[in-house]
């Protein structure tokens, strides 16, 4: 209880000095306000068509399928690119040098592996001919993520068209091939009563051989008495005398049928009597990544043929890919890396918790401060011999600085979300789950006062505390994809992001803003963000009485 | 203003403050900061904590607010270990930094350090008011202490550390960069604490504080105690000096050199000015009645050891960085 009653003191303590401290108040919530709004208004240049008139991109359409020109096209009229023709012979290096921003080459080849790879229903692999793009070594890193997702945008949507599209077309097929079996089906039916009326002259036949059979016998016995006379033997005229029946019958069968079913004229020629094999077919419907895994086995088929024994495919049954799985497929289509799941942020999803992290972070120069001031002039020394544990002085620093991290997030959250409307045609979405921000934002927060609180008792001095807080921070920020964003990074960075504890916060909040995600699904990020976080407070109350 | 407190029995009693072959040795250093260290001081009494720079008082003042664990020996609190909550709450600190919150007002500051101390309720607020007429700082209660003058400081600073009425109270260097009326107003404080019972351990480098206000001295220099006792006691272990001044014909020169065959330590102090002293109380006496004989003394005056001249033959005179 005592403890308890400590840490409310202190706690009391510090939100009162921190919020009579202007300066602090104005670094931690003024400084990414600013960079939220400015930043997110120009990003939303970037995405525009005013600043992509200003980008010149070379394409080279080599590709003359229907969806290499429809791509193309698009990208013409809106692409937000100003898209230039190749001139002969010039390479992409003197392209650049010339002021050109990026060249783009639909190859020849394209639309046929497109138009394959959307037939499996966007399943597989896409074949080799791709899309090829090469940025300007100059173009800024925004650029090319924005170019990349343009590309990768421009092509799903013109995908997602044509698997439209083909769906549409089997559906039809499937009507017509349904009526098609309808009127099989009733022909089938004829043809059994006729065959029913076949058999009942096949037994009147029967009783004709029969008859025929003891007719033979009388000449054998007939015959048996010539060849007694003119010196054969009986059991050779016998067996020739059985062919020649057996070959008379036969043939009077055949002549008796076929004369039949030509008396019908109905039945097409070639066809046999014998029940026609069911036609055989492989379908493959469009299945989901995650059925197949699940089912651990091939993909379902179906089989259908029509009439004249064409194959004919058949529209799924259950819903084809959505959207996120077939940008998940993006980056087949495009010879260079796209973003994660290729579902992009927008400006402000990128900025409002970006810098949010940025100034929950930033905590450590005003946290640092304020505990150097402590051990200086000697309050930190009168609270400890007052008995008050190292521990919960420490805690007192935590939750209101965890508090402030929350207020931090609330109010970009707030500027996002009212203030750049104002302003622009931006507009921040929260996701399905919006609920999920506050142990999203309540781990950020831990994380950041903790790293404030290592950087503090690590440090000698305020200066030391100071220019490494703010140091670090900003390193950390920029390669947790904070000012860059994570998937326009080389692959070695993005690996290196991972060390990054604003990265692993970002990601959770991206998560629950572009796909929706739940507890369950950022519970790893927040797991690395309470992890380093208790890490850096066993460290800090180690020593925070060293001084 | 102790009245209600607890009192233990025995030697809590008799001593406040009681330290037994007491070690510190900080980390990478060459020799101890307390290497054996052992004192005692009397409850109720006002005792100046004296040593130079290093010489390990706030090393002692730190253990003794619990900062700071003993490698060995023990230290008692009214009879109490250190180590007891009940021995820690009985000591109050007001350490040589002004320890307050600038952007907090004086009344603030009281109210939060008077929470860690446990207070609560109507005691809290009647502590806080005592505290800041004990600091003469009623009128300026609301005001943040960032707009205090350093005096203002000075006596909030010891206001908080009285605030849950400590039977022990350490003081380091209370007067540090504070006016004549504020250095007078918190020497009247402590002395009616000190009249009310409450005892006073108060380290200082001004020694004409200690010779006012305190009763009792502890000179400590190297980690270890030098001497102990009353401020009469500690400055009347060594034997007086002797001034005389001398007429026109006498040369100090010449004199100083005579006395210093006899054994004697001399200081010229002017022309006509010379001191003589010796550990030798006899040898002394007998060789000033000589000179004295031999004509040319005008005047003979018996000069007592000072504190700071007392403190300086203990500790030396050369300089401590």
């Amino acid at each position: 209880m005592r403890g308890l009653r400590n840490l409310v003191t202190l706690a009391g303590k510090e939100l009162v000095v921190l919020g009579r401290d202007r300066q602090a108040a104005a670094l931690l919530f003024g400084m990414p306000a600013v960079f939220v709004l400015f930043l997110s208004l120009a990003l939303e240049q970037v995405y525009g068509e005013k600043m992509g008139v200003q980008l010149g991109v070379v394409l080279e359409v080599e590709d003359h399928g229907e969806l290499g020109r429809e791509i193309a096209e698009r990208l013409r009229e809106e692409g937000g690119f100003r898209m230039l023709l190749r001139p002969p012979g010039v390479p992409n290096a003197e392209l650049f040098r010339s002021g050109t921003s990026a060249a783009v080459r639909i190859p020849a080849g394209f639309s046929a592996d497109a138009e394959a790879f959307v037939r499996a229903s966007c399943t597989g692999e896409f074949g080799p001919n791709r899309i090829q793009w090469e940025a300007s070594p100059a173009l800024d890193a925004a650029y090319r993520w924005l170019l990349e997702a343009r590309l990768a945008t421009t092509c799903m949507a013109v995908l997602q068209e044509e698997l439209g599209e083909g769906q549409k077309e089997l559906g039809e097929q499937l009507e017509k091939m349904g009526d098609e079996l309808t009127a099989m089906g009733e022909k089938l039916e004829s043809m059994g009563t006729e065959l029913e009326s076949m058999g009942a002259k096949l037994e009147e036949t029967g009783s004709l051989l029969e008859s025929t059979a003891a007719e033979l016998q009388t000449t054998v016995e007939l015959l048996e008495r010539a060849s007694a006379l003119l010196g054969g033997t009986v059991e050779e005229l016998e067996t020739a005398a059985r062919a020649a029946i057996a070959e008379q019958a036969a043939s009077a069968e055949a002549a008796s049928v076929r004369s039949m079913l030509a008396a019908r004229g109905d039945l097409p020629e070639g066809v046999s009597l014998e029940e026609p094999p069911l036609p055989e077919l492989s379908f493959e419907r469009p299945v989901r990544a995650s059925e197949r895994a699940a089912a651990g086995a091939q993909p379902l088929t179906e089989t259908q043929r029509n009439e004249g024994g064409e194959e004919l495919a058949t529209p799924a049954a259950t819903p084809v890919a959505d959207e996120a799985e077939i940008a998940a497929s993006a980056e087949l289509f495009l010879s260079e890396r796209a973003g994660p799941r290729n579902v992009l942020p927008t400006p402000l999803q990128q900025t409002v918790p970006g810098w949010s992290l940025f100034a929950m972070f930033f905590i450590v120069v005003p946290l640092s401060h304020g505990l150097h001031r402590e051990r200086a002039e000697g309050t930190l020394r009168r609270i400890l011999a007052l008995a008050v544990p190292q521990g919960a002085f420490v805690l007192g620093k935590v939750v209101p600085y965890v508090l402030v991290g929350v207020l931090q997030f609330a109010g970009m959250l707030a500027v996002g979300l009212y203030v750049v409307p104002l302003v622009s045609d931006l507009s921040l979405e929260l996701g399905a789950r919006p609920l999920v921000l506050l142990p999203i934002t309540l781990a950020c927060a831990l994380a950041a006062t903790s790293y404030g609180l290592l950087v503090a008792t690590l440090a000698r001095t305020p200066e030391q505390a100071a220019a490494l807080g703010s140091t670090s921070v900003i390193v950390l920020a920029v390669i947790g994809g904070v000012m860059v964003p994570h998937f326009a990074m080389p692959e070695l960075l993005q690996k290196l992001a991972l060390a990054s504890p604003l990265y692993w916060g970002h990601k959770a909040y991206l998560d629950a803003f572009l796909h929706g995600a739940g507890l369950a699904e950022v519970s790893r990020s927040l797991f690395v963000l309470v992890a380093f976080a208790l890490v850096c407070l066993a460290v800090s109350a180690r020593r925070v009485a060293r001084y | 203003m102790n009245a209600a407190r607890p009192r233990s029995d025995g030697d809590g009693d008799l001593y406040a403050l009681e330290a037994r072959d007491l070690a510190f040795t900080f980390p990478l250093a060459a020799r101890p900061a307390l290497d054996q260290l052992a004192l005692r001081v009397r409850a109720g009494s006002f005792t100046g904590l004296l040593g130079p720079n290093g010489a390990g008082k706030t090393t002692l003042v730190n253990l003794v607010s619990g900062l700071l664990t003993a490698e060995a020996g023990s230290l008692r609190v009214f009879g109490r270990s250190i180590a007891e909550r009940e021995a820690r709450r009985a000591i109050g600190s007001c350490p040589q930094e002004l320890a307050l919150y600038p952007t907090l007002t004086a009344a603030e500051n009281l109210r939060f350090f008077g929470r860690l101390s446990g207070l609560r309720g109507a005691r809290l607020s009647d502590r806080v008011e005592a505290c800041l007429a004990i600091a003469r700082l009623v009128a300026e209660a609301d005001r943040r202490v960032e707009r205090f003058s350093g005096g203002m400081k000075r006596r909030l600073n010891l206001g908080v550390a009285l605030l849950h009425e400590p039977r022990l109270l350490l003081l380091d260097e209370p007067t540090v960069g504070v006016d004549a009326p504020s250095r007078l107003a918190i020497f009247g404080a402590l002395e009616a604490l000190n009249a009310s019972g409450t005892t006073i351990l108060y380290t200082t480098h001004h020694m004409a504080e200690v010779e006012r206000l305190c009763d009792e001295v502890i000179v400590i220099d190297h980690g270890r105690v030098l001497a102990a006792g009353t401020t009469a006691q500690v400055c009347g272990a060594r034997a007086p000096s002797f001034r005389l001044t001398l007429g026109a014909g006498a040369s100090a020169a010449a004199l100083a050199a005579e006395a210093e065959t006899a054994g004697l330590r001399t200081r010229v102090l002017g022309e006509n000015e010379l001191e003589l002293t010796s550990d030798d109380l006899a040898a002394l006496t007998s060789a000033v009645a000589r000179l004295v004989a031999g004509g040319g003394v005008l005047a003979c005056e018996t000069v007592r050891p000072s504190l700071e001249q007392r403190f300086l033959a203990l500790t030396g005179e050369e300089l401590r960085d």
